[in-house]
């Protein structure tokens, strides 16, 4: 009798548990062994940086429950992590020094926040995982001030739920107008005027030099020779991928895994999904990373689905993330690439009830943002996904403005 | 099976993100002021299941499942 086929999968989060159930859903009748390095059960992260920051106990909810778990025969090891990979005798090395043996392995280690350290060498908390999250509230909860460096979704975020907590938060970054690359330049300015009117005091368009000081009194030196003090300082300067544990491996790495649209790394029954992948493009050479959750998800299924099956299909969904601030919550659909144009089709930015489109001057159509108009958003995404022109979106907004859905 | 399923939103878990409003208002809304989404439809036909499958997959808080409406 022939053992049953082994899964097994590196990481235990959106991606991974995503990937587990895809590969029962695809018929997948052998083992699946999740490996996850922290030691609570996946939770949703997401939620790290929105309510849970403000409240000051609340735990993140599980992504699944030891029943569902069970009923679908996925064992999950929780603070065991993959440490090493040998692609000839198809191994999987733990932490604890054991050897897991696969038939087919999806790497979804994910990301971690970038770190950044003091002139001293001491690392600046970020926030990524439950126990950066209890950190950050014990030492907000000592604070008055808060510097937080960095302008991207979670950094904001952080700062809207520190004002919640009315800690006086200064945001430092680099970038003029924070966001504005991804939700252009009338969305990225309202809702930075949500943080200006919350009381957030901005300090953008200036990199940081270097930080200095320690708890209590941290000193961050800008380019222009100003110097920012904060009781706490904070690093929100973006994510690296979890791939250390693969160097040497074979397996291809360039700012994550690199794969293609289905999931295939190159090494035979190698599959990557969710945050630590770097898939291609549609033109060549070009490799996308897209880290959020709907992504991951998807992905992490996509893949599940087509080791079971033996196939290879592409994932093409449009690519989703929100954001939530200040009792907002923004959806952008698809992209939006560099000098692409805005165009307001519902609504008004500056009422926080809007759908903005991007497209490019061309008038190829990338992407939607939307805030307050959800009822709107399932059109837009099906003419996304359907690659529709540009024509098409002007014609559901008249459609769907003569006949509001909400 | 019939092609007809019924939709549960877990009160305890939903956080009401809406992402499951954005993948299918005609069955998902979060009303304003609502902590929880409600379901429009709590029976859906075919041609609904693969988004509302879609919603239910990628609610973060993992507080939707389906039942076959024969179930109950
Ligand atoms: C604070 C915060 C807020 C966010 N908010 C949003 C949001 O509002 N909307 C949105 O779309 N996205 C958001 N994201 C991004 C979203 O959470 C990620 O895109 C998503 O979690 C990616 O899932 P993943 O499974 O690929 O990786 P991850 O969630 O990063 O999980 C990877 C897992 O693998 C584990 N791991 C790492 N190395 C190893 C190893 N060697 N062996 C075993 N396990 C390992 C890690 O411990 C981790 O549990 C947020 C992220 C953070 C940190
Ligand atoms: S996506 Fe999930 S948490 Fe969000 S409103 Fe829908 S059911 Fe509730």
């Amino acid at each position: 009798m022939t053992p049953p086929r082994a899964a097994v999968i590196a990481g235990a989060s959106a991606a991974g548990l995503a990937a587990a159930d895809g590969l029962r859903d695809g018929g997948w009748t052998g083992t699946i062994t999740v490996l996850g390095e922290e030691r609570r059960p996946p939770y949703d992260r997401t939620m790290l940086s929105k309510g849970l920051l403000v409240q000051p106990a609340a735990q993140p909810l599980p992504l699944r429950t030891p029943e569902q778990l069970a009923e679908r025969g996925i064992d999950l090891q929780v603070g065991h992590a993959a440490r090493g990979l040998d692609i000839d005798r198809r191994l999987v090395v733990t932490g604890d020094g054991g050897v897991l043996p696969y038939d087919a392995l999806i790497l979804a280690t994910g990301s971690r926040p970038r770190t950044m350290t003091t002139v001293d060498g001491l690392p600046l908390p970020g926030l990524g995982t439950v126990e950066d999250l209890e950190l950050l509230r014990d030492l907000v909860d000592a604070a008055r001030t808060v510097t937080l460096i960095g302008t991207g979704f979670i950094s904001l975020e952080i700062a809207a739920a520190l004002r919640a907590r009315h800690v006086q938060v200064t945001v430092l970054g680099a970038d003029t107008l924070p966001l504005a690359g991804c939700l252009g330049d009338q969305v990225a300015r309202w809702l930075w005027d949500q943080h200006r009117t919350h009381g957030v005091d901005g300090h953008l368009g200036r990199k940081v030099i270097s930080v200095g000081g320690g708890p209590g009194d941290f000193l961050v030196h800008l380019e222009d020779g100003s110097v920012h003090h904060g009781d706490v300082a904070l690093a929100g300067i973006g994510v690296v991928p979890c791939d250390e544990w693969l160097i040497g491996s074979g397996v291809r790495r360039r700012g994550g895994v690199l794969c293609d649209a289905a999931g295939r790394t190159g090494v035979p029954d190698v599959w990557a999904a969710g945050d630590l992948a770097r898939t291609d493009g549609e033109s060549p050479g070009q490799t996308l990373g897209f880290g959020h959750w709907t992504n991951a998800v998807e992905q992490g299924r996509n893949v599940g689905l087509n080791v079971a099956r033996g196939e290879a299909n592409a994932y093409h969904g449009p690519r989703t993330f929100w954001t939530e601030q200040y009792g907002h919550t923004i959806r952008s659909i698809g992209t939006r690439e560099p000098g692409d144009l805005d165009e307001t089709v519902e609504g008004d930015v500056a009422s926080g009830e809007f759908v903005v489109l991007h497209h490019g001057r061309d008038g190829t159509w990338h992407g939607v943002t939307a805030c307050r108009r959800d009822r709107a958003l399932r059109g837009y995404r099906r003419l996304l996904l359907a690659r529709a022109p540009l024509a098409d979106a002007h014609a559901l907004a008249r459609q769907q403005l003569s006949s509001p859905t909400s | 099976m019939n092609g007809r399923t019924r939709i549960v939103v877990d009160a305890t878990r939903c956080q009401a993100y809406g992402l499951c409003v954005a993948v299918h208002p005609d069955v998902f809304d979060v009303p304003a002021g609502s902590p929880i989404a409600v379901v429009l439809r709590d029976v859906v036909d075919a041609d609904d299941v693969a988004d509302v499958e879609q919603a239910v997959r990628v609610c973060p808080a993992q507080a939707l499942s389906l039942q076959s409406a024969g179930d109950r």
